[in-house]
């Protein structure tokens, strides 16, 4: 494999993620874990740049780096929680866990490294904000309508769930 | 281009959803503008009317000939025809089991949200049923899923359901992670979300590789998704927890629509988006047993477990599980086309046993305070019309002759048994369903031989007798004179529903 | 001729059900009983007309069907047979249902339940009468089923004695084993012909398209159906304990309904068996070996029910024995005659219980001859035709199964016949003598008995009296039938005759020596026969030796099959629960409540699939 700028980079954004999101899980302080959540998000949006998706890293660094990791600090910030947490001390499950995630990975090396694909390289130069258009009002409005009535109900359910029992 | 594309399209086929559409609004708005003061109890009628004006209209698309709108993100075929009736109608009798509360009932508050939340989840499985697109198969699925993970959730009032939703939560997320992982290999392979595009380059892909790893692989992952909803075990460790916290409706909207719609999302995906697995050798040596292998286990596990509970929705919620096993053994000999009509007639014949049962469990525990066995103590003093109902609809889900779940159950073994060596399979499911009738009659006996705990009659409403009375009717008549199903079952064009239009054209020809 | 009503034969008994059960808090208890017995009644007039068509005039039946539904295309016919088996069926049936029926009305009179009761009995006859005239495969299992969900209500319809309701749940699940081998027959002939018309799969079996091993594979898993049915070895273990149900049911299912059904299956299902020389030696020593080890344990049983219920395993391995030496004509006819003196017995037990206040040991029984004969002269009658003594109706059919054994030529299997012969007159005498002859050691007041149940008593009587000298009907070999019912060539010689009889009188010797003649007190004894103290010391000494010999070895052996009945039969029962059970606690160990532990279990469930899909084949 030949190494390139390209390949680096991308080593190093997977790299940063998988980190974030490992962190995110072991971490005991809710603001760290807010943290290296928005850092999972932040190389994520690097891959999509990676990627020639200029379009989708811009919306995930604004919706989930941005509003979402900044919404969830704020929320930790405003209300009380727990400092120190309980260190919950399961290890036939961390074992478990731990030998089935490296299984599950393994296999996936394995898998892709045996493989052979078919299709070229696809070119995404071209890929950007009217492509997307396109395909959502075209192609796709119908899952994208029906999306809008996912998010509704998305959107009644967290009130219900969020406010408070005896309150009118 | 766009626009001639949109000029082509016939809106009219989407009359059915947007029906539904209308109702969720019209709810949504009336609940808004009315004031406080004023009982929404009655607001049950706006989905019912919306539900049947629906149906109404997928009625009036039977005669219609396949048509697709937007390369397929919306079909109209039988099978997605069948599909959405059998929706329907499961959620109509649901809702009437639903309005049928306790005065004062604390949910009472979020009325309106608990009848919003089941159209919208009716909704996303009828455009999951309308769908050979994995985009909108998947958003559909969504919908019903969030929409669920609500309705169990909401009645906040309780620890158990609190407890219930976010567990659905979190183990309908991983489910969906496994699923969307899977299916991404497959687009990678094709870049496509159309199933029969998808189809057909996975076909081209297995011949100029040789191999077909990738699309195993990825079929595994989808598993855990479709399993999940299904509710197969060992995937199958949320539903008694889940319907023990949820509302008995709701429960039975879990264990009717979403299996249902699960199952239909299995077929499509297997028979259209995995053809070429079906035909290679990999499926007979291997997937098939994997397969057969989730059934068995789904059916020992539920049937075994129930053994030990207390709570009567939880016997349901293993009796489930355990008919989940059942209904899949009839998949590791997906080749054969009479699959549908036993798959067709079982799910309906489940729809009704199940609704009825948890709505006399509803009925019942809104009486007493809870489900546990003991809450049917001595039922058939009390009232005997439910003891007898309830009893009708266990000998039902035992597969006791003379009830609809006894042909139901015939109907799944001699198919499978017609095109497949699964000996063991059927052994387990006659083996299983002996061990099963322990736990029913448990149920029965507590029914017919403890002592009441009280001597009044248990209250029950207009629209819970009605719906228990409907389906008494078609577990009865469907279990004596079954044609009345399933030659209408038969005379539908399954096929339909797993070919392009291009395909049934040249079919016609 | 045709009679397209043979669906009305199971017809009324249940609209009489159906109008019980849905009547039974409005409707007076003596309206009640008369609806259902007027259910029977019809039921029975239909059966009379049929047997006097069909039997006594010889025409053929034919009968009518119609469509049920359709199963991929190929439509399934509600379809019946009234060929002369089924026709003597739904006449035993129906006739034993009327008079236990009636005789329920005097035994169940105090009973709070008894319109309940009464709705169970007339579901039960309704199904056993649409068992008995089906000619389909998949309606035969209908109403088989419902057979044994019926005999789970009545036997534990006394259901606050918890015996009673283990016995009722053992009694449904032992038989549902056995019926797992019925319906996996019955889906093998499904695969195989495609069809579960008995006639289409007749002619299946006719042209080769059913033979060899898969035809005594289904014959053989058929025949387990019937075992569980009929309490073979080693599936009878619920028949005893079915004696907790009312009598009345007892005599039900002793002697027309439940256990029938098996032996029936088999003669309704014998052009399969008839195939399969494997098969029927199958057939042959199972029953032969249930009639003798059931004799055996019937001898050192004390419960007067329980007696009567081994002796039905008995008599039922007979008629297995009967049918795996071919011969549906024999086996029938003893099929027949079994149900009216065993109904007979039954219902006589059940008023010698009520005339003793519920006391069913009979080693507190004693001298109930003195006090009642409309008790102890159908008693008495039930066990000389059970013994096999002429002219009784048991005499005729168990020679016609002796010489049919002698037929084929099996010499062991006709000494296990002649054993169970002797074994059976022994344990019915020494019932008889312990109830009725000697003296009571406990005094009892005497009930009486109303006359309903002496009017069941005296039909069932003369039944058992002169049922023997009707020959058993046979089928009109120029018509197509689905059962071959002919008649065995020529007469039993006369040395069969002999030595049948020979063995029931010297078990009824020896029942009187042991239980009558040394009953006497020892004065008694001593002064009759004082004139000759020698011989008597030594007749005593003889009386030991039999004690020894017989008797005690006898024990033995019965205390052996006993315990391997309770501890090996049932262990391996109490086993597949156990492993039941496990497998339900393991599966709820894991359900623990926290979701981690659910998401592990399907990510490990996952990884298995994973693995084992795709990992294997990656490295392989």
């Amino acid at each position: 494999m030949e190494i390139t700028g390209e390949f680096i980079a991308f080593f190093i954004l997977s790299i940063l993620a998988i980190c974030g999101a490992v962190f995110m899980i072991f971490f005991t302080n809710v603001v760290h874990m807010g943290v290296s959540m928005a850092f999972t998000f932040l190389s994520i949006a690097g891959i999509y740049f990676l990627l020639n998706a200029d379009f989708l890293a811009v919306i995930q660094i604004m919706v989930y780096t941005g509003a979402i990791s900044i919404l969830m600090l704020f929320g930790i910030m405003m209300t009380r929680h727990k400092e120190t947490e309980e260190k919950l001390n399961r290890p036939i499950h961390y074992g478990l866990s731990i030998a089935g995630a490296g299984v599950l990975l393994v296999s996936l090396v394995l898998l892709s490294r045996g493989a052979t694909f078919v299709s070229d390289a696809v070119d995404t130069k071209g890929y950007g904000i009217e492509k997307i258009g396109e395909l959502f009002f075209g192609t796709y409005m119908i899952p994208f309508e029906l999306a809008s009535i996912l998010l509704l109900v998305a959107l009644i359910g967290s009130i219900i769930i969020a406010k408070k029992e005896g309150q009118e | 281009m766009m626009n001639k594309v949109f000029e082509q399209i016939e809106w009219s086929l989407l009359t059915p959803e947007t029906t539904i559409i209308a109702g969720i609004v019209l709810l949504l708005l009336t609940d808004l503008v009315l004031p406080a003061s004023i009982s929404r109890r009655w607001f049950g009628f706006i989905g019912l009317a919306s539900i049947l004006g629906s149906l109404a209209f997928v009625v009036s698309q039977l005669p219609l000939k396949p048509a697709e709108i937007l390369f397929g993100t919306y079909r109209l075929d039988p099978m997605s025809l069948v599909f959405k009736l059998l929706f329907l109608t499961a959620t109509a009798l649901i809702l009437l089991v639903a309005m049928d509360r306790k005065k004062g009932d604390k949910t009472d508050r979020y009325i309106a949200e608990e009848y919003i939340l089941m159209l919208s989840a009716l909704l996303g499985a009828m455009f999951l049923a309308s769908s050979v697109d994995v985009i909108t198969l998947f958003i559909g699925l969504e919908l019903l899923s969030i929409s669920s993970y609500i309705l169990v959730g909401m009645r906040k009032h309780e620890r158990l359901s609190t407890e219930a939703g976010w567990k659905y939560v979190i183990y309908g997320g991983v489910s969906s992670a496994f699923f969307l992982y899977g299916y991404s290999f497959l687009y990678g392979l094709s870049g496509t979300t159309n199933l029969f595009t998808l189809g057909q380059s996975l076909a081209e892909v297995v011949q100029s590789t040789q191999s077909d790893l990738f699309i195993v692989a990825s079929l595994c992952l989808m598993l855990v998704g479709f399993a999940f909803k299904i509710s197969l075990a060992p995937f199958h460790m949320w539903a008694p927890d889940v319907y023990q916290g949820a509302s008995s409706p709701v429960a039975s909207f879990l264990a009717v629509v979403s299996k249902a719609a699960g199952i239909l999302f299995l077929i499509r995906f297997l028979l259209i988006g995995m053809y070429p697995l079906l035909r290679s050798e990999v499926w007979g040596e291997n997937i098939m047993w994997a397969l057969a292998i989730l059934a068995a286990v789904s059916m020992i596990v539920g049937n075994t477990v129930a053994l030990r509970q207390q709570n009567v929705k939880r016997i349901l919620a293993y009796s489930g599980i355990a008919q989940a096993g059942y209904l899949f053994i009839i998949f590791p000999s997906l080749q054969s086309n009479l699959i549908f009509v036993s798959v067709g007639f079982y799910l309906v014949v489940y729809m009704l046993m199940t609704i009825g049962a948890f709505a006399i469990v509803h009925v019942v525990s809104k009486d007493t305070g809870n489900e546990e066995l003991t809450s049917f103590d001595g039922l058939v003093r009390r009232s005997p019309g439910l003891a007898i109902a309830m009893t009708l609809f266990l000998f039902s889900l035992a597969g006791i002759p003379l009830t609809a779940g006894f042909i139901g159950k015939v109907n799944l073994s001699l198919n499978t048994f017609a095109s497949g060596q699964m000996w063991l399979l059927i052994s387990t499911l006659l083996v299983t369903t002996v061990i099963s009738y322990y736990y029913y009659f448990r149920i029965v006996q507590r029914m017919f031989v403890e002592k009441a705990t009280s001597d009044q009659k248990v209250p029950i409403s207009f629209f819970s007798a009605l719906t228990i009375l409907v389906v008494v009717l078609g577990t009865i008549g469907f279990g004596i004179m079954p044609d009345l199903l399933l030659s209408k079952l038969e005379t539908v064009k399954w096929g339909y529903g797993l070919i392009p239009l291009e395909g049934i054209q040249q079919l016609k020809n | 001729m045709m009679f397209t009503w043979a669906w009305v034969l199971p017809l009324f008994p249940l609209i009489a059900f159906v109008l019980l059960i849905a009547l039974r808090d409005v409707i007076e208890k003596r309206l009640a009983v008369a609806l259902s017995l007027i259910g029977i009644g019809v039921s029975f007039g239909f059966a009379v007309y049929l047997a006097w068509i069909g039997v006594f005039q010889q025409s053929v039946i034919q009968t009518a069907k119609y469509q049920w539904f359709s199963i991929g295309g190929k439509p399934l016919y509600l379809d019946f047979m009234l060929e002369p088996l089924n026709i003597v069926m739904v006449f035993l049936v129906s006739l034993v249902s009327l008079l236990v029926q009636i005789y329920s009305m005097g035994y169940m009179k105090d009973d709070a339940r008894i319109i309940t009761f009464y709705a169970y009995l007339s579901l039960f006859t309704s199904s056993m009468l649409g068992l008995v005239i089906s000619a389909n495969l998949l309606q035969i299992y209908f109403f088989w089923e419902l057979v044994g969900l019926c005999s789970f209500l009545l036997v534990g319809f006394w259901y606050f004695k918890p015996e009673a309701k283990e016995a009722a749940k053992k009694a449904f699940i032992v038989t549902r084993i056995g019926d797992i081998g019925l319906l996996i027959a019955i889906f093998m002939i499904f695969q195989k012909v495609g069809s579960f018309d008995l006639r289409v799969i007749q002619d299946a079996v006719g042209s080769g398209v059913l033979t060899g091993g898969a035809l005594t594979t289904v014959a053989i898993l058929i025949f387990v159906g019937a075992v569980g049915k009929s309490g073979q070895f080693p599936l009878h273990t619920w028949l005893p304990d079915a004696m907790e149900g009312p009598t009345p049911v007892s005599a039900l299912i002793h002697a027309a309904t439940m256990v029938a059904a098996g032996v029936y299956l088999v003669g309704n299902l014998f052009f399969l068996f008839a195939g399969s020389e494997v098969a029927l030696t199958t057939v042959a020593y199972i029953g032969g070996f249930t009639a003798l080890f059931a004799a055996t344990i019937a001898v050192t049983q004390n419960d007067i029910k329980r007696v009567l219920a081994y002796s039905t395993v008995s008599q039922l391995g007979f008629m297995m024995l009967g049918m795996g030496v071919g011969s549906v004509y024999a086996s029938s006819f003893h099929l027949l005659t079994h149900g009216f003196f065993k109904a007979l017995l039954f219902l006589a037990a059940g008023a010698v219980i009520v005339a003793l206040h519920h006391e069913q040991d009979i080693r507190k029984m004693g001298g109930l001859w003195k006090h009642s004969k409309w008790l102890s002269i159908p008693f008495l009658i039930g066990c000389l035709s059970i013994a096999g003594i002429p002219p009784f109706s048991g005499f005729f059919s168990k020679d016609e199964i002796l010489y049919a054994i002698q037929l084929s030529g099996k010499k062991d299997l006709l000494v296990i016949a002649l054993l169970t012969t002797f074994f059976t007159a022994f344990y019915m005498f020494r019932l008889f003598y312990l109830v009725f002859a000697k003296k009571s050691r406990e005094k009892h007041e005497v009930h009486s008995i109303p006359w309903s149940m002496k009017v069941s008593l005296a039909v069932l009587a003369v039944c058992s009296i002169v049922g023997g000298f009707f020959s058993f009907p046979t089928t009109n070999l120029s018509a197509e039938t689905i059962t071959h019912i002919t008649k065995l060539p020529g007469h039993a010689p006369l040395w069969l005759n002999g030595s049948a009889v020979g063995a029931s009188l010297l078990g009824i010797l020896l029942a009187t020596f042991l239980y009558v003649w040394r009953q006497g007190s020892a004065e008694g004894l001593a002064k009759r026969l004082s004139w000759l103290y020698q011989v008597s010391y030594r007749k005593y000494w003889i009386d030991e030796l039999y004690q020894v010999v017989f008797v005690s070895s006898l024990k033995v052996v019965a205390w052996f099959l006993n315990g391997f009945d309770r501890f090996v039969v049932g262990g391996i029962v109490r086993f597949v629960g156990w492993g039941t059970m496990s497998i339900g606690r393991l599966g709820s160990m894991m359900q623990n409540g926290q979701n981690q532990t659910y998401v592990l279990v399907s990510l490990i469930a996952f990884l298995i699939l994973f693995v084992s899909l795709v990992f294997g084949r990656l490295i392989g």
